[in-house]
């Protein structure tokens, strides 16, 4: 059932063979066809503008006011190439390699070297589009390493890498959409995915002002709808990310893979009341100089700056003397987890460890610290109202990125024909842990290298779908979602919306977040439905439904995390080992470090839905490490 | 993050739609902790709000950390509030104290129509990167990346441009609601690179004109947008908008 | 993008349109300039102060360029700025209920189109009073220390400032010239893109200067006019 159709050949050469194998649509005929694109991040944007060019109709949506505000925006730290500007050994192969290994051997070898191949080629278009990238004084763009990386293959913009990318892709939509071939829809949420016979056809939106219902329908519809971090209500992710468009093309039959792969990222700043709405990462390049502590007196509530040296526990630079503070993202946030876990937390909640500077500043100056971390500095300080160049910062992971997304093959295809999905939305090709600086990069393969062609593919296959919004697939789907929003507004309960993402959230932060067991994981699964049986119940979405309503959106998209939550607890639990982001307690090594099964979970696993509350079907697929060989990550 | 709780009173423009006539209506907003940020500080009143089955505040917000641009409003007659270079998101209730009273006003301009409360309408901006804000370079044109070096300076330069996050908040605090500075950083970003040249005398003429055809004023050098803006981008660009229109009307044709 | 736009869409733009203000103030500058180092002949003496008008009114037909000049520039820049400040007004109907001084903006930039309209008046006034006023006759004779003389010029403008009142307009309307430049002068860079980096305050403070020397310049003769009638006494 599973075809991930990965193409015949030597690995490195699969993708030119593939292009050449692929099916092309005549210049006039393209002219012909109509594609839906869900979503402006970098994947969106950049997959938008790029069939638009070559003379598809694009339909473009997104939930914001502008296509410019995508979550993407907020990306910091840069984006990967293997450009090997730097002389230091990086190569196509490199970059592949320690992206398979990075993800924990949970991804596909195909997709991996194509995404290493084609990362040179973003660099190129990006500076071409005027990316300000930062360079040196010669002119040549610089470089750093990012993440633990041992080359220093990371483009960056300030720290503002994701903005200016996205800014560059929005650019080219814009260009598209004044030759009037691409029609730009903002403040649209998709709500359901129309499917005839088999093939994806359409979408049902809601027009976020108006609040009516609109159906769109199309040759082929591409969802680059971005990650479900927001299932946790607090992450790093902006507040409108959601799993509503993927969730819903699930439920109409596309199959959701390893949802249980989320990233947790070590550097954030602490919450610090019930009315927290957001957590803010503070870039993982502090932990080049800052170190992380806590004190070894248990509940130590002395100013940190009165702990003397002999009573501060360096704890990662102790357990992991050659890697030390920049140990990878899940390792350094277990660690964090365990040692305020077992008391020793600091900050007025105890949940937070020092990320101290101390050190740096007395070895190198304030004013290199300054130049350096200016501007993280400024942020934290805005947010804190504490001046980490006089006190050390308080940290504590949070979640980032989603690795798991809807299964797609070689040609971004899920298995519903006609929908495509690219990005974070996809289950991607970072495996079960994603490396730094990796997701813009695969979100700008996807949408300006790969949908490009593999679209044709099919459509010079499939042939126009025929499709009418007038036609009763449409209508019904029309319907159902409409329906859905009366009764969202009917419940009128006593609990609002916000409420009952806060307590899911909870629920998963505590159950399957950063450490994760069976128990737990079968007590997130008994109590989700209640929560949902609850929601359903007793939620109160106030205002009406032809007008712009905010609550109501959320509304919808909670009620859908509701559902999506089970899904990934299930996932985790039926995963009985620990990969990358994903640890289960029971599999670890003795040293506690995270152990693969490979014997039993080397695959992604696929599900198919069956019914709210229905247990899904499994599927899976296999994955073979033809190149990459199998081994344990050690980081001692 | 010494917590500590103020009570305020807050003023907010409440409006149904784009047509209606709206007003302000008064909330009090008691024990509200200064380790707040603006935004957290709505969310809670918009709860109590929910609570009490009444419709909560319309705002725009997304990443709420300073870089989308969705968010923004007039508080107490300062775009953004008072805090100089940050968005209304990154704005913490520590700047504010007991018995205060916060008027908080949309972002006005007749380019900006009202949505609802204080969301806005800010597609005029997006149709000004429409008319030229950006490199016509299509997918898989782009030379190597290293065949055309950039000074580092000019790099600098652009990017200080580029930080723009497309807010309003610039539209906002102009007396003349003027785009100057928004459809500004954008020429200016473009033509300190090699790669925008080839454009820029079109690039500046068709962005002017489609900024004036949005109904924004035109530039009476206030500065009161550089004072508001949260990214803090310059004047400069608007002498650099000036230079590069002086110079499209210089050169004949392209 | 349409790169058919054509010339004349191209050159009514608001930002053609400041240039255009901007081009004509400055050349209103030089004018201004000029204008007050003639004036500070009046220091040297009813000889060189009507010397320097002779010389001008030997000119000729070139003196008449010149005015035709000074009075396309001005069209030009009152119509214009006019029109651009009317427009700039209707851009935000409905008007904040709250205002805060924010950045730099100064009370000068807020007053352009007033200052403005009374420098018109004035200029008019001005033509009335002195270029077209009779240069010989009564108006003209100054009393002097030990009895009357015709002055031309001179004596006109001295009789005219000997006027308490006169005098007073004439210095709340140089007043007015002074603040219209102390604005003008820095944001005319800026409007025609010759500003280098952050060279903005400095302009600032510039503009500022000569804002106040051109008003203190032209002031200068009333209350010296002034002084010398009613305080140290008597006539020139
Ligand atoms: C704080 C932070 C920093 C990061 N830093 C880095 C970094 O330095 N390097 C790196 O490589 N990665 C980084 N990442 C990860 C990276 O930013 C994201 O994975 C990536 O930008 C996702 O892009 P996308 O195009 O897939 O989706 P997004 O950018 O999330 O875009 C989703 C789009 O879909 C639309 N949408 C969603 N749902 C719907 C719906 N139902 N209907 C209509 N439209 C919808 C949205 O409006 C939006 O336009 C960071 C992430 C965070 C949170
Ligand atoms: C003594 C004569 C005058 C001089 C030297 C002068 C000079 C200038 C200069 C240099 C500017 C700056 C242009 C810019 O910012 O680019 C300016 C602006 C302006 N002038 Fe004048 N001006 C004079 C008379 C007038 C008069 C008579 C009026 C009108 C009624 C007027 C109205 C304005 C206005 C409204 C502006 C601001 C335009 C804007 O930026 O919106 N000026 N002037
Ligand atoms: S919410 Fe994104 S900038 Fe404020």
């Amino acid at each position: 059932m599973l075809d991930a159709k990965i193409p015949n050949g030597p690995i490195a050469e699969k993708w030119t063979r593939h292009k050449f194998d692929m099916k092309l649509v005549n210049p006039a005929n393209k002219r012909k066809f109509n594609i839906i694109v869900v979503g402006t991040g970098l994947a969106g944007a950049s997959a938008a503008a790029s069939l638009s060019e070559m003379g598809y109709h694009v339909q473009s949506f997104c939930i914001q006011d502008s296509p410019r505000r995508a979550h993407s925006i907020a990306a910091q730290g840069g984006i990967n190439a293997a450009k090997n500007y730097t002389n230091d050994g990086d190569s196509v192969y490199r970059l592949f390699y320690d992206t398979v290994k990075g993800g924990d051997f949970r991804a596909r070898e195909a997709n991996v070297y194509r995404l290493a191949e084609l990362s040179v080629n973003i660099i190129d278009q990006c500076v071409a589009q005027g990316v300000p990238f930062a360079r040196e004084y010669g002119g040549y763009l610089a470089n750093r390493s990012f993440g633990g990386a041992q080359v220093s293959r990371t483009f960056y913009a300030r720290g503002q890498t994701g903005q200016q990318l996205l800014l560059g892709a929005y650019g080219a939509l814009m260009k598209e959409v004044a030759t009037g071939n691409v029609t730009l829809f903002p403040r649209r949420e998709m709500l359901d995915l129309v499917v005839v016979d088999n093939r994806a056809v359409g979408i049902v939106c809601r027009n976020l002002i108006s609040g009516k219902m609109e159906t769109h329908a199309a040759d082929a519809v591409v969802l680059a709808t971005g990650g479900y971090g927001n299932v946790y209500d607090l992450s790093t992710n902006a507040r409108n990310s959601n799993v509503t468009a993927a969730w819903r093309a699930h439920r109409r039959g596309a199959w959701f893979a390893n949802p249980c792969f989320t990233q947790i990222h070590p550097t954030c700043i602490p919450v610090h009341g019930d009315y927290q709405s957001k957590l803010t990462l503070m870039s993982e390049s502090l932990r080049n100089d800052g170190r992380v502590w806590v004190p070894r007196k248990k509940g130590d509530k002395r100013p940190p700056n009165e702990i003397p040296e002999d009573e501060r526990n360096y704890y990662l630079e102790e357990k992991y003397p050659s890697f030390g503070n920049l140990v990878p993202r899940d390792v350094a946030s277990r660690n964090a987890k365990e040692w305020c876990d077992k008391g020793y937390g600091v900050g007025q909640t105890g949940v937070a460890v020092y990320l101290d500077f101390r050190d740096a500043i007395q070895r190198d100056g304030e004013e290199v610290v300054r130049a350096k971390y200016g501007n993280l500095f400024d942020m934290y300080e805005r947010i804190t109202d504490e001046n980490p160049y006089e006190v050390p910062m308080m940290i504590y992971p949070a979640v980032h990125y989603t690795m798991g997304g809807l299964w797609v093959d070689y040609n971004l295809m899920s298995n519903l024909p006609g929908l495509h999905v690219l990005g974070e939305a996809n289950f991607s090709d970072h495996g079960a842990n994603r490396l730094g600086a990796s997701a813009l990069m695969q979100g700008l393969a996807d949408g300006y290298f790969i949908i490009p062609y593999t679209i044709g593919d099919f459509l010079a296959q499939a042939g126009p779908s025929g499709a009418d919004p007038d036609n009763s697939a449409f209508k019904a789907a029309e319907q159902e979602a409409a329906a859905r929003i009366t009764r969202l507004l009917n419940v009128k309960g006593k609990r609002t919306v916000a409420e009952f993402h806060r307590e899911l959230g909870l629920t998963m932060w505590e159950h399957c977040g950063m450490a994760r067991n069976e128990a737990g994981l079968k007590e997130a699964l008994a109590k989700i439905p209640q929560l949902r049986e609850a929601f359903w119940e007793d939620v109160n979405v106030v205002g009406s439904e032809g007008s712009f309503n905010q609550v109501l959106e959320r509304a919808g998209r909670v009620a859908d995390f509701l559902e999506f939550a089970e899904l990934e607890c299930l996932d985790a639990l039926e995963r009985a080992e620990s990969c990358g982001g994903h640890f289960r307690e029971e599999s670890q090594t003795e040293e506690g470090e995270a152990k693969r099964d490979d014997d039993n979970f080397c695959h992604g696993a696929v599900w198919e839905f069956k019914g709210v509350g229905e247990k899904p079907v499994l599927h899976k697929e296999a994955f073979a490490f033809e190149h990459v060989h199998l081994t344990q990550r050690s980081y001692k | 993050m010494a917590e500590k709780t103020i009570d305020l009173t807050l003023k907010v423009w409440r409006q149904e739609s784009p047509d209606v006539e709206g007003h302000f209506d008064t909330f009090p907003a008691k024990g509200i902790s200064t380790d707040m940020s603006f935004l957290e500080m709505l969310d809670v009143i918009n709860n109590q709000l929910e609570k009490e089955g009444k419709e909560p505040i319309a705002f725009d917000h997304d990443c709420r950390e300073g870089i989308c641009g969705m968010c923004g409003s007039v508080v107490n007659g300062h775009a953004h509030g008072p805090q100089e270079a940050t968005t209304l998101c990154q704005l913490h209730m520590r700047k504010f104290h007991t018995g205060q009273t916060i008027v908080i006003e949309p972002f006005r301009a007749d380019a900006f129509p009202i949505v609802k409360d204080l969301v806005i309408d800010r597609g005029a901006f997006d149709r000004i990167i429409q008319a030229g804000g950006h490199i016509t370079v299509r997918t898989g044109q782009a030379p190597e990346a290293h065949s055309v070096p950039v000074p580092k300076k000019k790099a600098d330069t652009a990017m200080d441009s580029a930080a723009c996050i497309g807010c309003g908040a610039c539209v906002a605090a102009c007396p003349n609601a003027s785009a100057s500075l928004f459809t500004a950083a954008k020429i200016s970003q473009l033509c300190h690179l090699p790669q925008g040249h080839p454009e820029r005398n079109r690039r500046v003429i068709a962005m002017v004109q489609q900024m004036d055809k949005e109904g924004f004023g035109s530039c009476s050098k206030r500065y009161e947008c550089e004072a508001v803006c949260p990214k803090e981008i310059k004047v400069e660009n608007i002498t650099t908008m000036n230079r590069e229109y002086l110079r499209a009307l210089a050169s004949s044709g392209e | 993008m349409s790169d058919t736009a054509s010339f004349s869409s191209r050159v009514s733009t608001s930002v053609a349109r400041e240039l255009v203000v901007a081009v004509t103030g400055l050349g209103l500058i030089v004018f201004i300039l000029g204008h007050l180092v003639g004036n500070m002949l009046i220091f040297a003496g009813p000889e060189a102060l009507n010397g320097y008008a002779e010389k001008l009114a030997s000119l000729g037909e070139l003196l008449w360029v010149l005015r035709l000049g000074l009075i396309t520039f001005a069209v030009l820049h009152i119509g214009l700025a006019a029109h651009l400040t009317w427009a700039n007004w209707s851009k935000r109907t409905s008007r904040y209920a709250v205002t805060a001084a924010v950045g730099r903006k100064s009370v000068a930039s807020q007053l352009m189109i007033y200052s403005g309209i009374i420098i018109l008046c004035f200029f008019f006034f001005h033509l009335w009073d002195f270029t077209f006023g009779t240069k010989t006759g009564p108006g003209t004779v100054v009393p002097l220390m030990g009895g009357q003389e015709e002055l031309g010029l001179f004596g006109l403008v001295w009789n005219s400032f000997a006027n308490p009142l006169r005098a007073a307009c004439y210095i709340v309307a140089v007043c007015c010239v002074g603040l219209h430049l102390s604005h003008a002068i820095a944001s005319v860079w800026v409007t025609l893109g010759v500003l280098t980096h952050r060279a903005t305050d400095k302009a600032d403070a510039v503009a500022w200067t000569i804002g106040v020397v051109v008003a203190l310049g032209f002031a200068s003769i009333p209350i010296y006019v002034l002084v010398r009638t009613y305080i140290i006494g008597q006539g020139a």
